[in-house]
């Protein structure tokens, strides 16, 4: 996905300076960003919402935006948005017209909700269900950037250890769909199969790896992985909620997060340290001789999300677990922090000026002119800040009278 | 709701269908009770005329047409009653701006709350009920309730009455509804009563507008469709006997409860983007109860047990994917059904319910009242097919009493009535249930405490004969149910700190009649004012499991006004209209952040609706009878989210609605034999009470009634 993120037009660079002002209008012939905002209101109702500016004022969806049904997933392909709904069952697909209106591409359904996306080549969407506890075969879509139309699904699977006992199987969960030289990369938790939440398997991090495109197995009617593969020096790869548990960097090594504590999701916690491993260019097998210790390096924290911000780095979000946080608590309590990392030097810069906050799911996001959003909620308020990704500087802007930002999409070239 | 939340997967309160099973708060019970304790010495006084602000709906207009319950309640001033199909569907019941479980339901007294679906107000066909009695946000203590909005009781014919009424109707979608009630009480001081009603639909309408995919579920456009998993049919039957006018009891009973029914799902309650072909639901309800009554000289004495099991059972056991012609492919994923994970989940609940209650005439103008009611529920949920939801598998219980205690008074010949009541809540619950306590499974016990003391008072005044004031305040509480505090053992985390919803309400009222030699003429205007606070609500604030939480306030300020007119019992009119602004007053969310939507309309709420029934009657001779309505119900269009948020241009909206309905009836020997046509929704107008759910268009009925 890294390709979908590398924005330097010149053309948003003029557009960037020729506006400003109202940040609360919409009007679209002028707008820069794309947003998915989210309400703090009762039904927590999502926008997808085009403004200017980022940086001053406040960002409201009062009198602008489209309008989402229900929770939304959100993920951008080239200059398509694509917006997965958890209960209209319908992904929905928005681009910006050459006259810069926001408009409506077009819907296809289906009838188990997605959880996990990816994107090959800025032109296609890859789209993935998954269950819980039951050993069944997942079902991965593909979508045209361009026309926004599903134009293939396919059933495959991972790892179905199913002993026939529940609860001593375990059940994939996806962290990240990734397309590198015709090889796709599907990084997954594992979760008992009895339905107890349980990733009682945590003591490796794993990766399948299928041919892309996906193809049926002869003889099945699903395709599977032509390697699994595994690696003792951390966990599974990954936390619910993100897409970017495995990401590409602009070289084409490919890297993984894991988290491992209960805080992050993972009941029991492993005892495994939190890490970044690395899938060389041209390799299928993890790196043997790169592991990055984050919880060596940080005195004990450990990495909730990251995703690729172009060279070797990855913006990440880290908290410090201790005893005293519940199970899932990350994902509802501001105790994450933003890093930049470089995956090569293995160093972690804090950026300094942003303080602890919460943050559930994060859309990929899009290096725009050097800089990157992000969404910072904590237990008082709600800000934008825009990070120089060169300096690892971050500017507070834009006021968000909202619950947070799921993302920022640059549709506009 | 999180996306991300395991709950959407699986049949939990949170997914989008099984509500069906959660929400049927209404329900039925056949035991007879002097109807109003306060007024129970006051025969002459008519409870409209206490304080209290009660609408006394006479079902007796509308015997002949083929309504239920609901139709009927649907028409009246304050009340709007929103539904997802046809015949049997889930609906809301708004009164005076609360609703759902804020709304208490009683039959003869007795609370229905957990009765079950198959007993819920929209399967009673009109003519076995005598009247429906609502009470708009103020709820005497003979009904001893945790009502925060207020209660709709039903009132059967007394006891000392001999009659049968028994009719058959027939109509579109293949509809049919017998309902039959009698009763005999020349058995030498013995009485027999038996009722019971059989509804089946097809409601198979026609949707005009779902979408048509390719193989893939690209949408290509919309078309119209017919409606082909959604039949649903419910039976009810109640033995009651007794016997009256002893000298040691106006009325000793036993009375004998079964009613079941099953529901075809048609699409989820949210979506018509996806179809089921097989997802259905059953009901079955079996209750006994006892009641006695007795009135001394200054003593009445009045008290009922009960006991019932409910059961109510979710099927989605089909591993298939349909689509709007009926068609399916088979899911290539063996463990899913057609919404979630292949299920069939039966919840029962175990219900005992007792009450005792009394009045104290010291004379004329002073009257001492007491009620205790007590109801202990008991809920076992076993799954049949997804092994791995263990959700209500520990059983858990509530039990809650409240104790009222109410003084009356009647002064300046009875044109002053004054009311003052208190009452004391008190509420008990336990699960005990395997629970994940931070990685480690553990039995564990869970109880939670609640007490709550209400009060309020009701206050008329004749002003002269053609003017009465109303005024009435109530300071009420809504006890959480069992899953709001307890969990669900599984998905849904105890929180034995919630507390008990609360609301101050208020109304006032002005009721003017005149009548003349010919006509008369009604006006019945209310202001009402609903200060609600420590809403219940679902939070799901751990990604897999989430809690209940008190996190919303709400302030409703409304009016409504009816009015109707009779001419010579020839021409007959009423129209009623409502305004109701209910407005978020939670300046912050569960999350601790501003409330982007305070001092705000809460959406997906009607604010203004109205309705209107005229018609003609003809009494070609003392034989009989033909007379003719014409009703009329309107909606204003609201929003689905806040109004405020997102372009106009695409926001959802439901649209206003406006439908007619037309009545005919024809009626022999003294209204023995009648017929009846309904044609429903004439000019067939496509309209939804929820968000691109689409409701039944034009239909048509016949009725045949008999009737001594």
């Amino acid at each position: 996905m890294s390709q979908s993120k590398i924005y330097t037009s010149l053309i948003l660079a003029a557009s960037l300076t020729a506006c400003g002002g109202d940040s609360s209008s919409n009007n679209n012939e002028t707008a820069s960003f794309t947003l998915s905002f989210v309400n703090n209101d009762e039904a927590a109702t999502e926008y997808a919402l085009s403004e200017k500016s980022l940086m001053e004022g406040t960002i409201t969806s009062q009198g602008a935006g489209f309008e989402q049904a229900g929770w939304n997933f959100y993920y951008p392909v080239g200059n398509t948005l694509f917006v997965s709904g958890y209960t209209e069952f319908a992904t929905t697909s928005y681009k910006v017209n050459a006259d810069g209106s926001f408009t409506e591409l077009n819907t296809f359904l289906f009838d188990s909700s997605f959880n996990t996306f990816g994107n090959v080549d800025d032109k296609t969407l890859l789209a993935t269900n998954s269950y819980w506890y039951q050993h069944d075969d997942m079902t991965m879509y593909t979508a045209d950037a361009a026309t926004g139309r599903a134009t293939g699904k396919i059933n495959y699977t991972i790892y179905n250890d199913s002993t026939g006992t529940a609860g001593e199987g375990t059940v994939p969960w996806p962290t990240a769909l990734v397309v590198r030289d015709n090889l796709l990369y599907i990084p997954y938790i594992k979760f008992d199969d009895n339905n107890e939440n349980k990733t009682t398997d945590n003591e490796a991090a794993y990766v399948a790896i299928f041919d892309y495109p996906l193809v049926n197995k002869e003889g099945t009617d699903r395709a599977e992985p032509i390697d699994i593969i595994s690696d003792l020096r951390t966990t599974n790869i990954g936390t619910h909620g993100s897409t970017t548990g495995l990401i590409t960097t602009d070289n084409g090594d490919l890297y993984g997060f894991s988290a491992g504590s209960l805080a992050s999701g993972h009941n029991p916690a492993s005892d495994k340290p939190s890490g970044i491993l690395r899938i060389a260019k041209g390799a299928t097998e993890f790196d043997a001789d790169y592991f990055f210790n984050i919880e060596e390096a940080t005195n004990g924290q450990e990495i909730f999300w990251f995703d690729s911000i172009g060279g070797n780095k990855v913006l990440a979000r880290l908290f410090t677990p201790n005893d005293t946080q519940a199970a899932w608590s990350a994902f509802s309590t501001p105790i994450l922090k933003l890093v930049i990392i470089d995956l090569v030097e293995k160093t972690i810069t804090d950026i300094e000026g942003i303080p602890l906050h919460t943050k559930q799911t994060t859309s990929s996001i899009e290096i725009m002119d050097g800089k990157v959003y992000v969404s910072v909620t904590t237990a008082e308020d709600s800000y934008i800040y825009q990070i120089d990704v060169a300096t690892s500087t971050a500017i507070k802007g834009a006021k968000v009278e909202g619950k947070g930002i799921k993302g920022f999409y640059n549709l506009y070239n | 709701m999180s996306g991300i939340l395991k709950t959407m997967a699986i049949p939990t309160p949170q997914t989008m269908i099984i509500p069906v099973l959660f929400t049927s708060a209404i329900a039925y019970a056949e035991v007879e009770l002097d109807s109003i304790s306060i007024n129970a010495s006051k025969e002459e006084t008519s409870i409209e005329e206490s304080g209290f602000n009660i609408e006394v709906i006479d079902t007796s207009e509308y015997l002949n047409s083929n309504k239920d319950i609901n139709q009927v309640l649907n028409q009246t001033a304050g009340i709007n009653i929103r539904s997802i199909g046809g015949l049997g569907s889930d609906f809301d019941l708004s009164l005076n701006g609360l609703s759902d479980k804020q709304i208490r339901y009683f039959i003869d007294g007795i609370p229905m709350e957990d009765f079950g679906s198959a007993l819920s107000l929209n399967n009673f066909p009109i003519n076995l009920v005598e009247g429906i009695e609502v009470y708009k946000g103020v709820v005497p203590i003979s009904l001893g309730a945790d009502a925060l909005g207020g209660a709709i009781n039903i009132v059967t014919p007394n006891l000392d009455e001999d009659f049968i009424d028994t009719s058959y109707s027939y109509g579109s979608f293949n509809t049919h509804r017998l309902a039959l009630v009698a009763q005999t009480s020349n058995l030498d001081g013995y009485f027999l009563r038996t009722s019971g009603y059989l509804n089946t639909s097809d409601n198979n309408y026609t949707m005009k507008s779902v979408p048509v995919t390719d193989d893939l579920g690209n949408v290509l456009g919309t078309t119209s469709a017919e409606r082909f998993n959604d039949e649903y049919q419910s039976r009810m039957l109640t033995l009651k006997a007794g016997r009256i006018d002893a000298s040691w009891a106006d009325e000793i009973s036993l009375s004998l409860t079964y009613a079941d029914n099953e529901n075809n799902h048609q699409h989820p309650d949210t979506s018509t983007n996806i179809v089921f072909g097989k997802v259905h639901s059953k009901n079955t309800s079996k209750l006994i109860s006892a009641n006695y009554a007795k009135r001394f000289e200054k003593l009445s004495v009045k008290s009922y047990f009960l006991a019932g099991q409910i059961t109510e059972t979710f099927y989605d056991t089909y591993s298939r994917s349909y689509d709007w012609q009926g068609s399916f492919v088979d899911k290539s994923s063996p463990s899913q059904g057609e919404l979630g994970n292949r299920s069939q989940f039966k919840l029962t609940d175990d219900v005992i319910r007792l009450s005792i209650g009394g009045d104290y005439r010291f004379n004329n103008s002073s009257i001492l009242s007491m009620n205790l009611t007590a109801n202990n529920l008991d809920r076992k949920g076993n799954e049949k097919i997804d092994v791995e939801n263990t959700s209500f598998t520990h059983p858990n219980s509530i039990q809650k009493s409240i104790l009222g205690i109410n003084q009356s008074f009647f002064l300046f010949d009875d044109a002053l009535n004054i009311n003052a009541f208190v009452k004391q809540y008190d509420y008990h619950a336990r699960i005990i249930s395997d629970q994940d306590i931070d990685g480690i499974i553990q039995n564990s016990e869970t109880k939670a405490d609640i007490s709550n003391t209400g009060y309020g008072t009701g206050l008329s005044y004749q002003l002269n004969n053609s003017n009465k004031l109303k005024t009435s305040y109530e300071k009420t509480y809504r006890l959480p149910e069992a899953d709001e505090i307890l969990g669900d053992g599984m998905y849904i985390r105890p929180n034995p700190d919630l507390k008990a919803e609360t609301s101050h309400n208020l109304n006032l009222g002005l009721i003017s009649q005149l009548t003349l030699a010919d006509s008369s003429i009604r006006n019945e205007v209310n202001v009402f004012y609903r200060n609600a606070s420590d809403f219940i609500r679902y939070v799901p604030d751990q990604v897999i499991k989430g809690i209940y939480k008190n996190t919303k306030d709400v302030e409703v300020t409304g009016i409504e006004n009816s009015f109707s007119l009779i001419y010579q019992q020839f021409f007959d009119f009423q129209i009623n209209a409502t305004y109701q602004d209910i407005i978020n007053k939670s300046k912050t969310g569960y999350n601790g952040l501003p409330d982007t939507s305070y001092n705000s309309r809460i959406p997906n709420e009607p604010y203004l609706f109205a309705n209107l029934r005229m018609g003609l009657t003809y009494f070609t001779d003392d034989y009989h009878k033909i007379s003719t309505h014409w009703s009329s119900h309107y909606v204003e269009q609201y929003f689905l989210y806040s109004e405020g948020s997102g372009d106009k241009d695409h926001k959802r909206e439901i649209p206003e609605q406006l439908t007619h309905d037309i009545d005919i009836e024809y009626s022999i020997d003294h209204n023995k034999y009648n017929i009846g046509f309904t044609a429903n929704n004439i000019f067939d107008e496509t309209v939804f009470d929820n968000y691109n759910i689409q409701k039944p268009g034009r239909a048509y009925y016949l009725k045949f009634r008999y009737s001594i």
